[in-house]
């Protein structure tokens, strides 16, 4: 079963596997990047790919057959790159306020 | 879910001015009132946010983020050739975001940098 399964048309043979597999990186990615310093991280990027995750989660429900795998994917991704998102905000506001709040001479 | 999309799109295609070309658009089961419109722009998306990055310095860029961009860019680009039916914004996508992620790797290599955090 496992080697019909390797030989099959979508198996780990052909793009139809590998392809929805590197999406699993997007959400793997952000989990290394879990303690990264916030002055790195580009706000841009991460909204982005909030947006990305939370329109997909919606369009792996919607494609018939459903594919309930991508949308949990997508959803993990969306949480895991919107903590980067809300981690970079932070910061942002942070260094915003330790200026106003730096006594003029 | 809630039913507000649908309501929204009846609401909006029933005013008179739209020529008949925008609301048979509208109307359709890819139009913008469907998940379907939005899902190819939310991937333009993320080419486009890497254009915008290639101003800020590399130390901004994520080595590991642009790999995984430009993987999924190049798999998604042979993919789209051999689903049915085949579309080619799609495939133009994809090989966007695979080209600006393998810029964005280039430039950090430049510099030396593409193995720091």
């Amino acid at each position: 079963m496992f080697w019909t399964w390797v030989h099959s048309s979508t198996g780990p043979k052909t793009t139809h596997f590998w392809a929805p597999v590197c999406n699993w990186f997007f959400p793997i990615q952000a989990l290394y990047d879990w303690n990264r310093d916030p002055a790195k991280i580009s706000k841009e990027m991460q909204c982005v790919l909030v947006c990305y995750s939370s329109l997909f989660m919606r369009w792996a429900l919607r494609i018939s057959p459903q594919s309930y795998i991508l949308f949990c994917m997508h959803l993990f991704n969306a949480t895991l790159q919107g903590r980067l998102l809300i981690k970079r905000l932070t910061w942002e506001s942070s260094q915003q306020k330790a200026i106003e709040d730096k006594p003029t001479n | 879910m809630l039913g507000i999309v649908p309501k929204l799109q009846q609401y909006i295609c029933a005013w008179n001015f739209w020529p008949a070309f925008m609301k048979k658009f509208m109307m359709s089961k890819k139009g913008p009132f469907t998940i379907f419109f939005w899902t190819p722009l939310a991937k333009w998306g993320i080419s486009i946010a890497n254009i915008g990055d290639m101003r800020k310095p590399v130390e901004q860029v994520n080595t590991l983020q642009q790999c995984v961009i430009t993987l999924t860019g190049l798999l998604f680009t042979r993919w789209c050739f051999i689903i049915r039916p085949r579309v080619y914004n799609l495939v133009l996508c994809n090989f966007c975001m695979a080209q600006t992620g393998i810029y964005q790797l280039y430039r950090k290599h430049s510099q030396g940098k593409l193995f720091t955090k």
